[in-house]
């Protein structure tokens, strides 16, 4: 039967209107396969029954009344839902109840009927149907007083005889000293010895599953808990009481057996015993859901931890690798095999047994020992818990069932603790280098950048007028990274865009630079201007040119073409835009850019100051704009194209860099004015547009100044246009001292953007030769 | 992406049509109906180069396997030492393709000790990545520390676990 495993069982089965706990359900499955000795399945044969209550220790009358009330006197026989009756009333019977068919249910709590078993329950089993078949109810009992059967049986030690009951236990037992040696091997002397005795009433039921010897080193740690109610046991060398403790061990691989051993167990050690009623209860009570082989019993578990308090007494530690390797060593299991186990229950891993872990490894052990193949996952029921078991106090929590989640989790799941860890080591560590680098905070201008951000977000939504501000919340990161001007030329398109890129590069190129954030944004994306360069500035130039396109500036700069002059113009001409409103001149569309330019302007440069004045005086700056725009032109062209250049200024910053060339309007287009210094005169372009862009018209602007740029070029043209304006209109010296203030904005906006540029250009370079040695390094291995 | 469009396109086609046998991806399909990670072979090899852990799928001649595993070796050592010392720390432990024949490539991995992990891969198999090679090194790797943690486990010896069996097999190719 072994192996047999609980046959048939019935998970959770209900006869007859008797409801019994899981550990109930486990153990007379176990029982009745071990009564199940034509493996019937559904019919536990006489004979086995008759042993079982005779191991019971109950008196005779007593067994009668169970076996009438379960039914099995009514039919004859012992079918398995009869069977499972008897059992529990034998647990009522040993628990002191009187019996009652009500108190089938209704006791709670009942412990596991205890059935002393005697040794060479295997020799028996195989041998002996002895009389089973033979035997009728109404013999039993004549049957049942014989010797309860305890017991080893021993070679020539047992007189276990029928009349040997329960009372003789102690003579049986005392005669079993002798037995120890020998118990171990269930041999079959004995079993033909016990077959010569059954007549007598079978001692040698129950058998231990003994897989005889056993374990010395067990036995050795065993000393003390050998105390046992019979004093026979105590008496007995370790095997025995190993042989005992092992058979006890079997129970949960399912044998029938093993079913009894837990009792005799519990008798043979004092440990075992004390548990046994409250353990019993405990068991039942933690029932798990179905017929669990691998569950560990309460007298098992204490026995267990004990052993572990042996190795280490803080319960709550850990048993090194190689102590436990030498304890199981002790088992004289194959390598492999503890190897497996190992691998079985060193639930996390880590190389150490917690009291979880070596509860489920030395159960393993146990079971491999009586002959029960590994399991290829650890069961649940011998998963570690979560929370840390209690030794005997514990009792009822079988080992993984309350935490580990019932979901079968073995050694893959346990692997991931484990993997995790061991993933964090791989690398994932360029990742955090870049994080680290990219986490960089550089100090970042807000005036200036502020101004940015408002154009920039002016430029690129181009659609946003109403609020000035909400420009400048949104994006300022990348007006700041805009007002960087030079540097910020990665990211300015869209920093949206950008800002994806940004964080892949983080090697912040631009640490220097201005505003971190700008600049690391901008370092992402210019660092590597192959990575992330190529999709922003697409769209740059596309809202600015959209909106150039929408609105009227590409006409007004193209009117204004030859304006570069002016310089200051760019500034000036978003302060315009507001007062437009309220000269209720100027495209209201365009009125908010400007005013946001406007703002920007103001609230940046300093020497956006004398705009700011205008702006927070519409009226002054109108005055002055006017003047200053009109002084060449016309009030409304003026204003006009300034409002459009700042549209246009906040569309691109190309365009402002361009307009920076032509320091006109351009640059102020408010949107686009970058520079902090957003005068605007210069179109300054710089900041929003992404590096190459910059770089662009960086160049552009050193080398020339002209308007000239891709998409400035319009702009330019503008802005062009704008200084042209002024020009045209005469006031000379006004006029002068405006564009040349307007020019010393754009002078130092593009000294600004020139530094900034260097910066990236540093930057660049040595990411450049990093990358070169980083080449360098790899080059080995990129010869396949 | 682009290959990705075509593949994922493939395998919802698979998928749609019940008659054609479902697979993996079309990549996959393709290569003859591979499982998740194929590989040929998978061989560990201790630092002195000798083998503690060789499977292969079953095909007539497996050898030839074990004489490609061990023809890499010499690879993996060139690569190793190409690193040179100083570069111990900062080594990968990923090698990368180690060469590639006719009908197959080879893939190398090295842990910090010196156990070399080789895997055989079809080249017909055009769907594993590199970084999917790189993740199933990954999970070698953690089996290959399972194991060292099991205090009945001698460095050196032969690896005779169940579960790094197991995860063997869930990379090994699927050969019908």
């Amino acid at each position: 039967m072994r192996g047999g495993g609980s046959s048939g069982a019935e998970p959770g089965c209900k006869m007859e209107g008797l409801t019994l706990s899981e550990a109930e359900q486990r153990y007379y499955c176990d029982l009745f396969s071990y009564c199940d000795t034509e493996s019937t399945k559904k019919v536990a044969s006489n004979g086995r029954v008759l042993e079982l209550f005779r191991a019971a220790q109950l008196p005779n009358d007593v067994v009668m009344q169970i076996m009438e009330l379960c039914g099995a006197t009514r039919l004859g026989y012992f079918g398995r839902s009869q069977f499972y009756i008897a059992l529990k009333l034998v647990a009522v019977a040993q628990s002191g109840l009187p019996l009652r068919v009500e108190s089938l249910n209704t006791v709670k709590d009942l412990p596991l009927p205890r059935f002393v078993v005697s040794k060479n329950e295997q020799e028996s089993r195989h041998t002996a149907l002895y009389s089973s078949d033979a035997d009728n109810p109404a013999s039993y009992s004549g049957v049942i007083p014989p010797p309860p059967g305890r017991i080893q049986v021993k070679k020539g030690s047992v007189s276990h005889d029928a009349v040997q009951q329960r009372t003789s236990t102690d003579q049986q037992e005392s005669t079993s000293p002798v037995v120890s040696p020998q118990q171990s091997p269930p041999t079959s002397p004995h079993t033909w010895r016990k077959h010569n005795r059954h007549p007598s009433g079978g001692n040698n039921e129950r058998p231990l599953a003994g897989p005889g010897p056993f374990w010395a080193p067990f036995s050795e740690a065993q000393p003390g808990s050998s105390t046992s109610s019979d004093p026979i046991w105590s008496g007995h060398s370790p095997p025995p009481h190993q042989e005992n403790w092992v058979s006890f061990a079997d129970t949960p691989p399912t044998s029938a057996l093993l079913a009894m051993h837990p009792a005799s167990v519990q008798d043979q050690t004092t440990v075992r015993t004390v548990a046994s009623a409250t353990t019993t209860n405990e068991i039942r009570r933690q029932s798990s859901s179905y017929d669990d082989p691998w569950k560990i019993t309460d007298e098992q578990r204490q026995y267990y931890v004990n052993q572990f308090k042996t190795i280490q007494p803080d319960l709550n530690g850990f048993i090194p690798g190689s102590a436990a390797k030498e304890f199981f060593t002790k088992s004289k299991l194959p390598i492999l095999e503890l190897s497996h186990i190992w691998e079985l229950s060193d639930f996390d891993k880590d190389g150490a047994l917690t009291l979880d872990e070596f509860c489920a490894a030395f159960h393993l052990v146990v079971a491999r020992k009586n002959g029960y193949d590994l399991p290829e996952k650890l069961p649940e029921s011998l998963m570690p818990k979560l929370i840390d078991l209690e030794d005997s106090t514990e009792v009822g929590e079988q080992t993984g069932e309350v935490g580990y989640s019932s979901s079968p989790a073995e050694a893959p799941p346990s692997k991931s603790p484990s993997m995790p860890s061991l993933n964090q080591t791989w690398p994932e560590l360029n990742q955090s280098s870049e994080d680290t680098a990219i986490v960089h905070p550089v100090p970042i201008r807000m005036t200036p950048s502020k101004i940015h951000m408002q154009e920039m977000e002016l430029k690129r939504t181009g659609s946003d007028h109403a609020n000035p501000t909400s420009p400048l919340l949104v994006k300022p990161p990348d007006l700041s990274e805009e007002n960087k001007m030079g540097s910020s030329v990665k990211f300015t398109a869209g920093n949206t865009v950008t800002d994806g890129y940004s964080s892949s590069d983080s090697y912040a190129s631009d640490p220097e630079q201005i505003g971190s954030t700008v600049t690391r944004q901008r370092s992402h994306s210019g660092t590597s201007p192959d990575n992330t360069a190529p999709p922003p500035p697409p769209p740059r130039p596309h809202p600015s040119h959209s909106r150039s396109s929408s609105l009227d500036m590409n006409r007004s700069f193209s009117v204004t073409p030859g304006q570069q002059q002016a310089g200051v113009v760019a500034y000036p001409p978003a302060v315009p835009p507001r007062p437009q409103p309220s000269q209720g001149a100027g495209p209201h569309v365009h009125r908010p850019v400007d005013a946001e330019g406007l703002i920007a302007h103001t609230s940046t440069s300093p020497q956006q100051i004398p705009e700011q004045p205008n702006f927070a005086d519409f009226s002054q700056f109108e005055a002055f704009a006017v003047s200053g725009v009109n002084k060449e032109e016309d009030d409304e062209i003026e204003t006009h194209s300034e409002v459009l250049q700042v549209e246009k200024a906040a569309d691109s910053a190309s365009s402002l860099r361009v307009a920076k060339a032509d320091g006109r309007v351009e640059d102020k287009a408010p949107a686009n004015v970058p520079t902090s210094a957003g005068k605007g005169t210069t179109p300054l372009a710089p900041p929003p547009k992404p590096i190459r862009r910059r770089l662009k018209s960086e160049d552009e602007l050193r080398p020339e100044a002209e308007e000239h740029t891709q998409k400035t070029g319009v702009i330019a043209a503008v802005l062009a246009s704008q200084p042209s304006i002024p020009r045209s209109v005469g006031k000379d010296k006004k006029a002068i001292q405006a564009s040349i203030r307007r020019n010393k904005e754009t002078n130092t906006v593009l000294a600004r953007l020139n530094s900034e540029l260097q910066q990236q250009l540093k930057d660049v370079l040595e990411e450049r030769i990093s990358l070169e040695v980083q080449l360098e390094q790899l080059r080995p291995f990129s010869h396949l | 992406m682009a290959t990705a469009g075509p593949r994922a396109h493939r395998a919802s086609r698979e998928s749609r049509s019940p008659h054609v046998t479902p697979g993996r991806g079309g990549a996959g399909r393709e290569d003859g109906g591979g499982g998740d990670k194929m590989a040929v072979c998978i061989a560990v090899i201790a630092k002195e180069n000798y083998p503690l852990y060789i499977r292969s799928v079953p095909t007539e001649n497996e050898l030839k396997f074990h004489y490609t595993v061990h023809t890499s070796l010499d690879v993996v050592d060139e690569k190793i030492s190409a690193m040179g010392k100083a570069l111990v720390d900062q080594r990968e432990l990923y090698l990368g393709l180690l060469y590639p024949t006719e009908d197959y490539k080879v893939y190398g991995y090295v842990t910090n000790s010196k156990v070399k992990f080789v895997m055989v891969v079809d080249s017909s198999n055009t769907a594993l990545r590199d970084n999917e090679i790189r993740s199933m090194f990954r999970k070698l790797h953690n089996s290959y520390t399972d194991i060292m943690c099991n205090p009945f486990y001698n460095p050196g010896d032969r690896i005779h676990s169940r579960s790094f069996d197991n995860m063997v097999n869930s990379m090994m190719m699927q050969v019908c």
